[in-house]
């Protein structure tokens, strides 16, 4: 395990662009400029969905924990709003990007946030227990 | 929301100023598309040049824009690179937008 850093959102969205900034200079040397801005999208989407879905106008805090070991990097999230319903995790592997491309009106304008972050970490685990959602993303790194 | 517009021939081009597109702009550009659109605009640019960095949110609001264009009109994309030409890809949103390297670019493909 390497160094752990956290972060304590609490301030909503005004509160994500440094932890997303920080995250992604973590990330830079093991993965690369592009692994880095896949791993900045998966916080933000991630971070973006509790904002919204999890706690809703009252808002609440967030707890971003990321460390990079010699073979994977690990993001975890800390919140204690609603859980992500299991039918959303569940919808989240198949992807919402096999829409037809010339039928404007099956386009995703939402709802896409999951499939992002399915689509650029390696393994995604969520688990919701006594109150506290702990969602998992890790990304394997390329010798 | 900073973007800058101006009319080259027929199409509106609308240049982001804004190095991030996340979910605190999102709602806001979403806004600038539509009024642009039931204005009567169906030639569009946005130049994504300026931009670093965009999220879903940002996406959708882009979709959201093309939705209310409906198939008559076009919104094109302009120098999307890096993270933001990359969640294109991502999404596979690249088969549904024209995206040009440049404005100059895209105005061509109008013949403008």
């Amino acid at each position: 395990m390497g160094a752990l850093r956290s972060w304590i959102l609490e301030g909503g969205l005004a509160d994500l662009t440094p932890v997303a900034l920080a995250v992604r200079a973590l990330a830079e040397p093991a993965l690369g400029e592009e692994g880095a801005g896949d791993v900045e999208l998966a916080l933000v989407e991630a971070v973006t969905n509790v904002i919204r879905h999890g706690y809703g106008p009252e808002g609440g805090p967030i707890r971003v924990e990321a460390s990079v070991a010699p073979t994977e990097l690990v993001l975890r999230l800390f919140d204690w709003g609603r859980p992500i319903p299991g039918e959303a995790l569940a919808a989240a592997g198949l992807s919402r990007f096999d829409f037809d491309p010339a039928d404007l009106d099956a386009l995703p304008a939402g709802g896409m946030g999951l499939s992002i972050i399915a689509a650029v970490m390696d393994e995604v685990s969520y688990r919701s227990d006594e109150g506290q959602n702990v969602l998992t993303l890790l990304r394997r790194l390329r010798a | 929301m900073n973007m800058t517009e101006e009319m080259r021939g027929e199409v509106l081009v609308l240049r982001l100023a804004e190095a991030r597109l996340d979910a605190s702009k999102a709602p806001a550009l979403r806004e600038e598309l539509i009024r642009r659109v039931e204005a009567g605009h169906d030639r569009i640019v946005l130049d994504l040049s300026a931009t670093e960095f965009m999220d879903s949110s940002g996406l959708g609001a882009l979709v959201s824009g093309l939705k209310r264009m409906g198939a008559r009109g076009t919104l094109a994309i302009a120098g999307a690179q890096g993270a933001v030409a990359r969640l294109f890809q991502l999404t596979r949103m690249d088969r549904v937008f024209a995206l040009h390297p440049s404005t100059d670019a895209a105005l061509a493909q109008f013949g403008v």
